[in-house]
């Protein structure tokens, strides 16, 4: 079985690489290449795989609005649609401790609605809350922690992209498993503003050290919360409305949504053509990252897979002859374990195609199984050494100041939530089949 | 902490700017061309939407063009990501490195931009056949009969693009190596 | 005894007959054919996408990322048109034995079909197709012109089957249909009942109309040309033998599968009924020369389309199918 230590030693050896700082993306086709070549002992092979992954591997219409929903977030940065509803959820929460963090989670999950990729909100809510919450006294541990938890609602609450990718996978109807998404989400986002609260108050030092010594924001009167909350609820009914009228797919969501994004920021007066120019140069940056990512993880799970790892893995866990929850057990744990280290499209192409029929052998519900999927999945995006939802943070900051680790410890809290809403919803399989 | 958005904007005004190299240049208008294809597919899918849920008239091919289009903006705009170290990768090591040691920290640099120059080889050298393929059988993609358009651009864009990130990663290389010797900060 | 390592991988699940077929007939009678030999296959499954998208099947087999494949021609237009020839003479027949039978002895007859798989690096070793295409719709369709204006998800080829009706085609995927029915960006599909029942179509658009579009050729089992010249004569034999094992076992699944699926769609509350003889061949009249456009296209890029094309009609007839329009160039 050489060809399983091949691909062990080069997950490590990715770890490492990843460690020690080289670009990730470049990194996983360094390795995909090598673990290849070494696997087959043919290195044109290697190289022609390569060549047809660049081509093939994120050819599809459902990676093509990555960059809309990309475009999307930055132009509701612009046009202040997601400062307006941060506010709008600072001010109904302003009386409680924490209230600031609590504003980021509920913003976050509003915005959820309108958004398919957690690295739009993450992006959206960088530029947005954290300035708001420094500026507040709360630690920068926590700002950007908490922006990066709670960006995670962006695919959790419909339309998701993960959820897409899983129902294509698994071939579940997609908007059955949009319906099931809804009360996860709500409970996550319900969950993360317990946890904000109890540790407001029995953790201050890791929350706020000290008060608020700046001016309170300004009064918000009934008509002001009115005008803030008039975008967002546009967006909100655009997308939505569109979505399950029937007017437009969940994969064109993306391109109606930066359409009206862009409407607004006209009506509103904050584009003029070289601001426009400069969010869809940034946009393409944005995109280009997580893009090229996707290409790179896929060229790294091909080798995985030549390499026989899934296979295995799956061979072990059935070889367990493990009860349902046993197989769910270790099942969570196996994609937690990938989360670490690869990305989460890659995750649900490795897990999905072997995992979903032993799920069906349990009498496991797909959607059921999907919505466990995708939040195992998700918390992937918050754990080092790869981890694209604080990546996304760290990007939009630009900061030198604040590193990566901080990021990461700051999304600790947020996990330990994560898992315990997966158990929840491992144990009541009800609260994602209500709608269905 | 006004000045953490001044810092990105900054960055971002930089970036849509064009640059007075030549070699940047190059980059940053192949970056634009992909910007142009992204704004340009939002168009393509909003009227494919309008068409078909007000007029009875979907626009051919959209899903398909785009699946295609978007390999295309990835590989146009690498090279200029790389260029300006957009890349995503995690830092922390190299940034307690360069304090104790900026000198090696250089060195790791061209290391890292070497594994560059060498994948992006790669796979320029494993697309030069399939591109001539297609130019030479006019490979096509779409519905013979309702629409076609040729595959040879999007493979062209992959050349492009593998060849300008090849070389953005040399210049680091040499970069890197040139600050590991002079021990001149980066 | 030797021991030879084989990949076989495709990109779609073994919950796809077509798949299925791969690890329940193929593999088994490859194995079983070699059993009393020195030789033994040590296979490596790669199935479900793990190792390349379906846009990369005929790719994937002919650079050797793996050894044996599932080929969908019909996502390979422009390197294998000739293989598509059933996806341009709709109405043709809907029977499936026979178009299989049909197809696999052009593929060995003919050096015209013969020469797409060795041009791309592959030996051929087993056939694939659906059962006939039907509609399914939210609304009642008992004559043509009730499809007229209404949003129909048909994706690529089948596009140019609703030449003529009237009908909107819309794209989308066997996986997006459910969704796009349901929230009214479609009004129904052209399918058939083992493609469609999976995705359960038939809560939301309940309607099934027997038109008869017919049967398709979907692609086949491709081996990598170096790895299949490496093996033993004996080897070789021995996957011919899985090829017609597979053949065979995927075209009676299907049968069975289609003909169970259709009567549970029906106990579910899916409405049957048949698009009137008459009707159907208003459809049929109305369609444009779709065949004839195939035809000339391809022998303008150097491809005998038109002998195919006759040859595969000519086949039909032979068998005894009398194809609803009778498709020339
Ligand atoms: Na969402
Ligand atoms: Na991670």
């Amino acid at each position: 079985m050489i060809e399983i230590e091949i691909g062990l030693a080069l997950i490590a050896i990715m770890a490492g690489l990843v460690l020690a700082g080289v670009p990730i993306g470049i990194g996983l086709v360094f390795l995909s290449f090598i673990g290849i070549g070494l696997i087959r002992e043919n290195w044109d092979l290697a190289g022609r795989l390569l060549a047809l992954a660049s081509y093939a591997a994120i050819s599809d219409y459902l990676f093509a609005t990555i960059p809309l929903f990309v475009l999307m977030g930055l132009l509701v940065s612009v046009s202040d649609v997601g400062k307006d509803t941060f506010e709008v959820a600072q001010h109904l929460l302003r009386r409680l401790r924490g209230g600031l963090g609590m504003a980021t989670v509920l913003a976050n999950a509003v915005f959820g609605a309108v958004t398919g990729i957690s690295i739009a909100s993450a992006a959206v809510f960088t530029k947005v809350a954290v300035p708001q919450m420094m500026r507040f006294g709360y630690t920068p541990r926590f700002a950007v922690g908490c922006v990066a938890g709670s960006s995670i609602l962006g695919m959790l609450i419909p339309p998701s992209l993960l959820l897409i990718i899983y129902g294509v996978l698994a071939e579940v109807s997609i908007g059955r498993l949009f319906l099931a998404g809804i009360v996860p989400g709500l409970v996550m986002a319900a969950g993360f503003m317990l946890m904000i609260w109890l540790l407001a108050t029995f953790r201050p030092d890791w929350v706020q050290p000290v008060s608020a010594t700046v001016a309170p924001p300004p009064e918000e009167t009934a008509r002001s919360l009115l005008m803030k909350s008039v975008p967002i609820t546009t967006l909100i009914a655009l997308v939505l409305g569109g979505l399950y009228s029937g007017y437009f797919t969940p994969t064109e969501a993306g391109a109606v949504g930066a359409f009206g994004a862009l409407v607004i920021a006209l009506v509103r007066r904050r584009l003029n053509l070289q601001k426009f120019w400069r969010i869809l140069v940034e946009t393409g940056f944005v995109s280009v990252g997580i893009l090229f990512l996707l290409i790179a993880a896929s060229m790294y799970s091909r080798m995985l897979t030549m390499a026989g790892i899934p296979a295995s893995i799956a061979d072990l866990i059935q070889a367990l002859g493990l009860g349902v929850y046993g197989f769910l057990f270790v099942y969570i744990l196996f994609v937690l374990l990938l989360g670490m280290i690869i990305d989460s499209s890659s995750i649900l192409l490795i897990v999905t195609p072997i995992a979903a029929p032993i799920a069906m052998a349990f009498n496991l519900d797909l959607i059921h199984f999907g919505i466990i999927t995708v939040i195992a999945v998700e918390v992937g995006l918050l754990t080092p050494p790869f981890g694209i939802g604080a990546f996304a943070v760290k990007a939009t900051l630009n900061d030198r100041r604040i590193g990566l680790e901080t990021i990461f410890a700051g999304c600790i809290p947020f996990i330990v939530v994560m898992l315990l809403v997966l158990a929840l919803i491992v144990a009541v399989p009800g609260l994602t089949l209500m709608f269905n | 902490m006004a000045e953490l958005d001044s810092i990105s904007d900054a960055a971002q005004e930089e970036a849509a700017r064009p640059p007075r190299d030549a070699f940047g240049l190059t980059l940053w208008l192949l970056n634009s061309l992909g910007t142009l294809m992204i704004a340009a597919m939002m168009v393509l899918i909003v009227s494919d939407v309008v068409g078909r849920s007000f007029f009875n008239a979907p626009l051919d091919g959209v899903a398909e063009i785009s699946a295609k289009l978007i390999v295309a903006i990835v590989f146009l705009q690498l090279p200029a990501a790389i260029h300006w170290q957009r890349m995503t990768r995690a830092d922390m090591f190299l940034n307690r490195l360069a304090a104790r040691s900026p000198r090696a920290a250089q060195a790791l640099e061209a290391v890292f931009a070497a594994i560059g120059v060498f994948v992006f080889w790669v796979i320029f050298d494993a697309t030069l056949p399939q591109f001539l393929d297609s130019w030479e059988q006019a490979e096509f993609f779409g519905v013979q009969g309702v629409w076609t358009l040729p595959t040879w651009p999007i493979r062209l864009a992959i050349l492009v693009g593998c060849a300008g990130a090849a070389l953005a990663s040399l210049m680091q290389v040499a970069m890197g190596l040139k600050r590991a010797f002079t021990g001149q900060p980066a | 005894q030797t021991q030879i390592n084989i990949t076989i991988a495709a990109s779609h699940p073994t919950t796809i007959a077509w798949i299925w077929a791969m690890q329940q007939a193929l593999m088994p009678a490859v194995n079983q054919a070699l059993e009393n030999t020195r030789f033994r296959i040590r296979w490596r499954e790669a199935f479900g996408g793990t190792l390349y998208r379906f846009t990369e099947t005929r790719n994937a087999v002919k650079d050797g990322i793996t050894d044996v494949g599932f080929v969908g021609t019909l996502w390979e237009g422009s390197a294998m048109p000739l293989q598509n020839v059933t996806y341009f003479t709709p109405f043709a027949t809907d029977n499936l034995r026979l178009q299989v039978d049909v197809m696999e002895k052009m593929t060995a007859e003919m050096p015209e079909m013969q020469k797409a798989w060795t041009d791309n690096n592959m030996v051929y070793l087993g056939t694939c197709g659906t059962e006939t295409y039907d509609l399914w719709t939210t609304f009642p369709v008992r004559t043509v012109d009730d499809l007229r204006n209404r949003k129909i998800s048909a994706p690529g080829v089948s596009a140019t089957w609703l030449g003529g009706t009237g009908a909107v085609p819309v794209n989308g995927a066997l996986t997006t249909y459910y969704t796009d029915i349901q929230t009214g960006v479609s009004e129904g599909t052209m399918s058939f009942p083992s493609g469609i029942f999976p995705v359960r179509v038939h809560e939301v658009a309940k309607y099934i109309t027997k038109v008869n579009i017919g049967c398709m050729y979907v692609g086949g089992i491709g081996m990598n040309r170096q790895t299949f010249n490496r093996l033993d004569p004996v080897v070789q034999a021995a996957f011919r033998t899985g090829g017609k094992a597979y053949t065979a076992a995927l075209t009676n699944r299907v049968l069975e599968t289609s003909e169970a699926n259709m009567k549970e769609m029906v106990e579910k509350g899916a409405e049957l009924s048949v698009l009137p003889a008459a009707e159907r061949q208003r459809w049929v009249d109305g369609l444009p020369d779709i065949a004839g456009d195939w035809a000339r296209t391809n022998e303008g890029r150097g491809q005998p389309a038109k002998k195919v094309l006759a040859a595969y009609m000519d086949g039909l007839r032979a068998g005894g199918a009398t194809p609803g329009r009778a498709w020339t160039a």
